[in-house]
């Protein structure tokens, strides 16, 4: 902590009316107060006092992060066994956060050189039968600042009755860990800044988030099995845009954006089909990119979504391509298209797609990109077919931009 | 009492010194004690909320009023137009500007959040409460916490002793 942080709590805590009264609550709360503290500083307060002396090990959460002002690594790791094997077993754990954030380190290199620590604590924290259950790196802590690989996850099922929400962070994680068909209970899933080496299968899931996140790059795309699903995050989605392979019914919003980090791009061709065939977009089949070609790869399980937000590239072809399938989009009824450009074939496209293909569409949002995007001379091989527009339901159309420029203005006009 | 306003079912919200709020049923059912009690139809007339005082029992309406889930049953309300994470921000940015009270008044809202479970509230109010202790000297939580050392010299030594593992 800064100094002058230390400096304006101190003035807080001796200003700030009596002591506080924390000591008085009952264990349960107390226990529930402390449960936000790391752990290296929930287990000293044994020494505060008697009533002190063992409520670290009965916490109903654990929260470990790296500790400042050490720079033993060999320390933290015994402190962590310490704390795992002491601790109350029947103790029920709300929830068990590895955080190995840079800002709580005061050494570097922690990773990968410890990686089989973190991967046994990680399976010990499954086995305590968590609630929440998170375990997030930063790239701060590796020994590869600029070439990093994220840590492996072990290639291990995660069983648990009780685990209701998984948060992963800066992890590379495979497929039996991506089958979270032993978690019956799992309702969230997020993750962040990883590499997906797998197909992710929970027939439980109702929420999944994957922002910024490296798909598999073998011969077949990420499957993504999630039948019950009722919100979807897929931001910057990194090589291979996955499949969602399966209709869902229950799913109300989705947000997809696909950016300039999505391989299934071309500048050429606007359906992945180009005649180079040393083009990685559209050829490289070992690369996935003949996988799912003729079939939908995003629209089939967006089906029935009602609240849909797309932002897609001018060279990402994989939207496009699914178009050609003619989906309908029976359930839409809200659609935000962001970062969209007046001037682009390929949001033009699009646009002109959903009016199509969505009969009961109620409102429409176009959120005009800030920064104009380059028009790509994309040889147009799809065009969809000129039948009337079927929205009509639709009530509200809304152009976004921070300013009124010409471009909306022109878009008006037209 | 439970009436009808605009559409929105309400519940009357009794302090022990005799203050009524008048809410709505949902921002009401943020907490989960009190919805248990209406679905188990307790709430037919009003609800006294023993403990809390019509100080701390506003803070906390203030608190559900804002936090209660702003899609209604039509599905599309604000959240269409506002993305997710704008609004998480907002409510952050909201929270942090809510939780700007003093000591006593955490504490009661802590106690208040517990009864009346509310786990984002009680949340907000714990983390509040370690962030001031945490990185603090074991003194000066003590001092923070005003629990008198019980221990005899030797006793912390042992203790010590055997978590030596916890202190670098």
């Amino acid at each position: 902590m800064s100094l002058e942080r230390r400096e304006t709590k101190k003035a807080i805590m001796a200003t700030d009316g009596q002591a506080d009264r924390l000591s008085s609550l009952p264990d349960d709360l107390l226990y529930h107060v402390l449960s936000f503290l790391p752990a290296h500083e929930v287990v000293p307060t044994c020494v505060l006092a008697r009533r002190w002396r063992h409520l670290w090990r009965f916490a109903p959460a654990l929260r470990i992060t790296g500790v400042k002002g050490c720079n033993n690594a060999e320390w933290f790791v015994n402190f962590v066994h310490s704390l795992l094997l002491l601790r109350d077993p029947r103790t029920q754990l709300d929830s068990f956060e590895i955080d190995l954030d840079d800002g709580d380190f005061d050494f570097k290199e922690f990773l990968p050189a410890n990686e089989e620590h973190v991967n046994r604590w990680f399976r010990h924290a499954v086995m305590c039968g968590p609630r929440v259950l998170a375990l997030r790196t930063t790239d701060g802590i590796y020994m590869y600042e600029d070439d990093y690989q994220p840590m492996m996850l072990s290639n291990v099922p995660l069983i648990s009755q009780h685990l209701t929400r998984l948060e992963l962070e800066m992890v590379d994680v495979y497929s039996s860990t991506l089958d979270l068909s032993g978690c019956p209970a799992l309702v969230h899933l997020k993750i962040d800044d990883s590499d997906i080496d797998g197909n992710i299968t929970s027939p439980s899931l109702q929420h999944l988030s994957i922002n910024l996140s490296y798909f598999r790059t073998g011969p077949f795309r990420t499957r993504i099995r999630t039948p019950n699903l009722v919100s979807l995050e897929l931001i910057d989605v990194m090589r291979r845009a996955p499949v969602l392979v399966e209709n869902m019914p229950l799913l109300v919003s989705a947000s997809v954006i696909l950016s300039s980090h999505c391989v299934d791009s071309c500048s050429k061709n606007d359906c992945g089909d180009c005649n180079d065939l040393q083009c990685y977009g559209c050829h490289s089949s070992e690369r996935g990119a003949d996988d799912r070609r003729g079939e939908s790869v995003l629209f089939e399980g967006l089906a029935e979504v009602q609240q849909l937000e797309l932002s897609v590239d001018p060279k990402v072809f994989i939207v496009n391509r699914d178009f050609k399938l003619s989906p309908t989009f029976s359930k839409l009824k809200t659609l935000l298209l962001s970062k969209w450009c007046p001037g682009i074939a390929g949001d033009l496209n699009i646009l002109s797609c959903f009016l199509k293909h969505s009969p009961i569409m109620e409102k429409l949002t176009l959120h005009l990109s800030e920064v104009p995007k380059v028009p790509v001379e994309t040889q147009r091989s799809y065009t969809p077919p000129d039948q009337p527009l079927e929205c009509s339901h639709l009530k509200i159309v809304e152009i976004r931009c921070d300013e009124v420029d010409e471009r909306a203005q022109r878009f008006l006009i037209s | 009492m439970a009436t009808r306003e605009a559409g929105k079912k309400m519940i009357m919200l009794k302090s022990p010194d005799g203050m009524e709020f008048e809410v709505e049923e949902a921002v009401a059912m943020e907490s989960q004690t009190i919805r248990k009690m209406i679905e188990d139809d307790c709430a037919d007339t009003a609800i006294l909320i023993p403990n809390i005082n019509s100080k701390i029992l506003s803070r906390v309406i203030e608190y559900c009023n804002k936090h209660v889930p702003t899609t209604g049953a039509t599905g599309a309300a604000a959240s269409d137009t506002v993305a997710p994470a704008a609004l998480a921000e907002d409510l952050k940015i909201w929270d942090a500007e809510f939780i700007k009270v003093n000591r006593a008044t955490r504490f009661d809202l802590i106690q208040a959040a517990s009864y009346l479970n509310i786990k984002g509230l009680l949340d907000l109010t714990s983390q509040t409460t370690i962030d001031t202790i945490s990185d603090n000297s074991l003194e000066e939580i003590r001092s923070f916490l005003s629990t008198k050392n019980d221990y005899l010299p030797e006793e912390e030594q042992t203790i010590r002793r055997e978590n030596q593992w916890a202190f670098q």
